[in-house]
């Protein structure tokens, strides 16, 4: 008896403690939610403690000539101490910041449950029953990661262990993926659009495994009947609805959702809330009924660029055939005919850099490569409409630079039908009204520039 | 000691024991590697992944080359506001901030964060002048910026750019080179390394200041770092001879200079043939760039060629140094084909210590004095058909807090807010980006990013792939490393800026 009481008792009262006074979901004095908020700390030291039990009875037991078993009982007398202090911590926590919910209760009473089983195992320990002290180690060693599993779903999510396991481990396992419970028909707009949000951002902590201001937001029909305050929308006014003032508080106000720093709501999640309280907050309105509710579906996410690698084999194949036309012109005109890219055999023409030096005569020296020349940069040299058979002949060229230069409005307007042509610069060209209109009428032209 | 004795102590110097070294080992390696058939796993033709390579003739170091895939823009206006203008009033519109406006800083902005000047607690300061949604993308703009408010559709506002320094010199450096240390090559050095000039007779990578002093950068914000020094920025003065020493002094008439250079590179030939080192070559190309600058570059960067209704458009005033002057000529300067043009204005740091640097003062003279030239740049370059392929970047090295600055931890007699690295405004037009873009987001406060955050490398990385490279494949070996204007951590091109 000497030696029960004080083993039992505390365990004892905690559980008469947990059961009259079971946290009921509202929110209470500052003092229990500021203690409450050490339990994630304190509760690491009874589990630690009590792992170290099996390590010291196996190692003592192999290696006698460490002397170490005699230091178990301490340990098993701190680790019950330690596992007294916090569940009331826990408790202190669940009953303050207003907890409540399927797995809050199972946690608690795991947890109450530990100094229990750690009393039982010390009275085993000082009675030295071999067999029933193997079994209540074991016992209480499980018990203990149970508790701290729940506990690790109530911080981090039903799925804490498993959302990230392997496929192939998941087979063998035989755990399925988890998939986002169907919170509403998804053909509605709160089902498809609103309900969506609260799952992920608000249902870890308004949801059937926590509750915490008695607040679930995972049913319409849990949403409407709202929380410890009282209602949380009021359907077709959204600045006197609760939720919609949480979500729009400044970041650093006490009252500020979702709590615990987490980040707010994007700017369009509260606008489609916004809507959707002003337009009456109703469970079935199809989800196209509400005009301008912003979509942020595909246009946010982000834009992968993919670039061809540079290949100079396929570069070095596809300028064969003009290769040695285009070095002759090189060396006659350094720096003004270059290849577009590494990549290609299409060409640059950029001869404006001569000025009035390039005309008609040295035009006529690119003959050969004319049909694989994309970008012709004629600004300001002396070209003239002797050169139109060549120009005619440049069917691949989608942006062509004649601007300050003497072409005629003719020859410019044949020009402007070139298959290929994109971008067209004729400033500086005196051009009638009337083929000013027929060039503005060409389809292919993405850019037209005139006077 | 005659002057054949010092000539031959000269050439003997020139080996060194280095030299020496070099020489064995190097040379016996490459003997061994020619013999096992090493060599040829170097060249670019059997390895396609590898990196590119930058080949050019000594004697002309900057003939254009091709980018590795087609590319969107051909040349680059940079313009840099050096000092850092606040992103809270000019683009950044924060209403939550506005409401807040006076009240004091709540504590968890302040902790564990070190500003320049701001000391204890500093009251919260809303937008300083009211903003407006402009054109059909609804962009924010504040009222300082009228002119340029008119050409948001065709821009691309990135609003979540954040830095890593909170002091102006690193991280002008770091805006520049990418890096925060002096001695690496800014933009404009890679990229006319890596695409040349298609105008020879002018620099490829010209700079040109404004606002009455040099950004706190320094001359290394266009310094060719470990790259060959012909690829370094040339600032050109605002007022008076934009290039120095371009002139030929009285008495000297073009073809005495032209004798004088031919002497000059006979001699530099003979050192090339002795020494064979490829500088000499390059410094030779120098001589004769200059020479071909006198014509054109005293013509192009000469602003009265322009018509009186260009030069109003600008706001450009007669015989005076501005950021308006370097608009138009910036726009002379891509017209002519210089690849990269880079201007600097001083004067934004708005900490509010005194008139001059007060957002409700001198901040209003420099947007004065950027938004209008800006606009016209904007207007002039989309009428003549060059926005399409010529990038316009606005930029800055970090951004300026929500709270008003306490010097000292006192209120102070103007307004100003202190240094914030955490989010900054910049943007882009032409050139591939897309135009009508608002990306990214601030918080409430415009305090810290709260969406899409794009570091400066990732920024970096988008201009090269605008301008035609994987900011992989620029690449340039120094100290064991093929160092790139990305550096070592990722980046990654914004897909999302694109047009």
């Amino acid at each position: 008896m000497k030696q029960i009481v004080p083993a039992l008792l505390p365990a004892i009262l905690l559980i008469v403690l947990v059961s009259v006074l079971a946290p009921d979901g509202n929110i209470k004095n500052d003092w229990f939610r500021f203690i409450g908020g050490f339990h994630p700390l304190v509760v690491h030291f009874p589990i630690a403690l009590i792992l170290f039990i099996p390590v010291f009875e196996i190692v003592g037991h192999f290696n006698t000539g460490l002397n170490i078993k005699p230091s178990v009982e301490i340990i098993i007398k701190v680790a019950l101490l330690a596992s007294i202090i916090a569940p009331l911590f826990g408790w202190a926590l669940a009953w303050g910041d207003g907890f409540s919910g399927g797995i809050v209760t199972s946690h608690m009473w795991a947890g109450v449950l530990v100094p229990l089983a750690c009393g039982i195992l010390l009275l085993t320990h000082q009675k030295n029953w071999g067999l029933l002290y193997v079994i209540m180690l074991t016992a209480t060693i499980g018990l203990v990661s149970w508790t701290g599993f729940l506990g690790g779903q109530l911080a981090h999510g039903r799925t804490h262990l498993t959302a990230h396991m392997p496929d192939n481990l998941r087979e063998i396992l035989g755990i399925e993926k988890p998939v986002s419970i169907a919170l509403a028909d998804p053909n509605t707009f709160f089902g498809g659009r609103v309900a969506p949000i609260f799952a992920a951002r608000c249902v870890t902590c308004h949801g059937p495994d926590k509750i915490k201001g008695k607040l679930r937001l995972d049913s319409y029909a849990l949403l409407t009947a709202g929380g410890a305050n009282g209602p949380v929308i009021a359907p077709g006014n959204s600045d006197t609805s609760e939720l919609y003032r949480r979500i729009t508080l400044p970041i650093f106000h006490d009252e500020f959702m979702p709590a615990e720093g987490d980040p707010a709501l994007s700017e369009d999640e509260i606008k489609l809330i916004a809507l959707w309280i002003d337009q009456g907050a109703s469970p079935d309105v199809t989800p196209d009924a509400i005009e301008g509710a912003p979509v942020f579906d595909t246009a946010s996410l982000p834009v992968e660029v993919v670039v061809p690698d540079y290949d100079p084999v396929a570069a070095a194949a596809d300028r064969a055939e003009l290769a040695n036309a285009v070095v002759e012109i090189q060396e006659k005109f350094p720096h003004i005919l270059t290849y577009v890219s590494r990549n290609t055999g299409d060409l640059d023409l950029n001869a404006t850099m001569m000025r009035g030096n390039f005309g008609d005569t040295e035009f006529a020296l690119f003959e050969p490569v004319l049909g694989r020349i994309v970008r012709a940069d004629l600004t300001a040299t002396s070209i003239t409409d002797q050169s139109a058979p060549l120009l005619l002949r440049m069917s691949n060229t989608t942006t062509l630079r004649l601007n300050q230069t003497t072409i005629g409005e003719n020859l410019v307007l044949e020009l402007s039908n070139l298959s290929s042509l994109k971008s067209l610069n004729l400033l500086g060209i005196t051009i009638s009204n009337d083929t000013k209109t027929l060039l503005t009428q060409v389809e292919n032209l993405d850019h037209l520039y005139m006077e | 000691m005659t002057l054949e004795e010092e000539l031959k102590r000269e050439a003997l110097k020139a080996h060194t024991r280095r030299d020496f070294l070099t020489g064995c080992t190097g040379a016996l390696g490459s003997l061994f590697m020619a013999n096992a058939g090493v060599s040829s796993a170097f060249a670019a033709e059997t390895n396609p992944a590898g990196p590119i390579d930058f080949p050019r003739n000594p004697s002309s170091p900057l003939s254009p080359l091709p980018p590795q895939f087609a590319p969107k823009a051909r040349r680059v206006i940079f313009m840099h506001m050096a000092g850092a203008p606040s992103n809270l009033d000019l683009f950044d519109y924060k209403p939550e901030l506005e409401r807040l406006n006076g009240l004091d800083t709540p504590a968890s902005f302040l902790e564990g964060k070190t500003f320049a000047f701001i000391r204890g607690v500093p009251k919260l300061l809303g937008p300083v002048y009211p903003f407006k949604q402009h054109g059909e993308s609804g962009a924010w703009l504040s009222d300082r910026l009228p002119h340029l408010s008119d050409h948001v559709d065709d821009i691309c506002f990135i609003k979540s750019m954040r830095t890593e320094q909170f002091n102006h010199a690193p991280a002008q450096l770091l805006m520049q080179t990418g890096e925060t240390r002096a001695g690496f090559p800014s933009i404009g050095s890679w990229a006319t390394y890596g695409l040349g000039t298609e105008n020879q007779n002018l620099p490829g990578f010209m700079v040109m200041l404004s606002g009455g002093n040099s950004p706190s950068g320094g001359t290394q914000l266009w310094n060719n770092g470990f790259l060959p020094s012909v690829y370094q920025g040339v600032n050109t003065r605002s007022e008076g001879e934009p290039v120095l020493y371009l002139n030929n002094p009285d008495g000297v008439t073009r073809p005495i200079r032209r004798r004088m250079l031919d002497s000059l590179n006979r001699l530099n030939q003979a050192n090339y043939a002795e020494y064979g080192n490829p500088e000499t070559i390059t410094r030779i190309a120098q001589y004769e760039m200059a020479y071909r600058m006198q014509m054109e570059a005293t013509d192009v960067l000469d602003n009265r060629q322009e018509s009186q209704k260009t030069r109003d458009a600008y706001g450009i005033e007669p015989g005076k140094g501005s950021f308006a002057n370097n608009c138009l000529r910036a726009r002379r300067l891509v017209e002519r084909g210089v690849r990269f043009v880079q201007l600097y204005h001083w004067g934004w740091d708005t900490h509010g210590d005194s008139k001059a640097s007060a957002i409700n003062e001198g901040f209003k003279d420099r947007c004065r004095e950027v938004d209008q030239p800006i606009a016209a740049l904007l207007t002039d370059l989309k009428q003549r058909g060059l926005l399409e392929d010529t990038l316009v970047v606005w930029s800055s090295e970090f951004g300026r807090t929500p709270m008003q600055e306490n010097r000292g931890g006192r209120e102070m007699a103007f307004i100003g807010r202190d240094h914030n690295p955490n989010a900054f405004t910049i943007w882009m037009a032409g050139g591939g980006a897309k135009g009508g873009v608002n990306y990214g987001k601030t918080d409430d406060m415009g305090y810290e990013i709260a969406e899409n955050p794009v570091e400066v490398r990732d920024f970096h990385a988008t201009m090269l792939h605008l301008l035609g490279f994987d900011h992989h494949k620029l690449t340039y070996p120094f100290q064991g490393l093929d160092n790139k204007l990305t550096r070592v951590r990722p980046a990654r091109v914004i897909g999302e800026l694109l047009a």
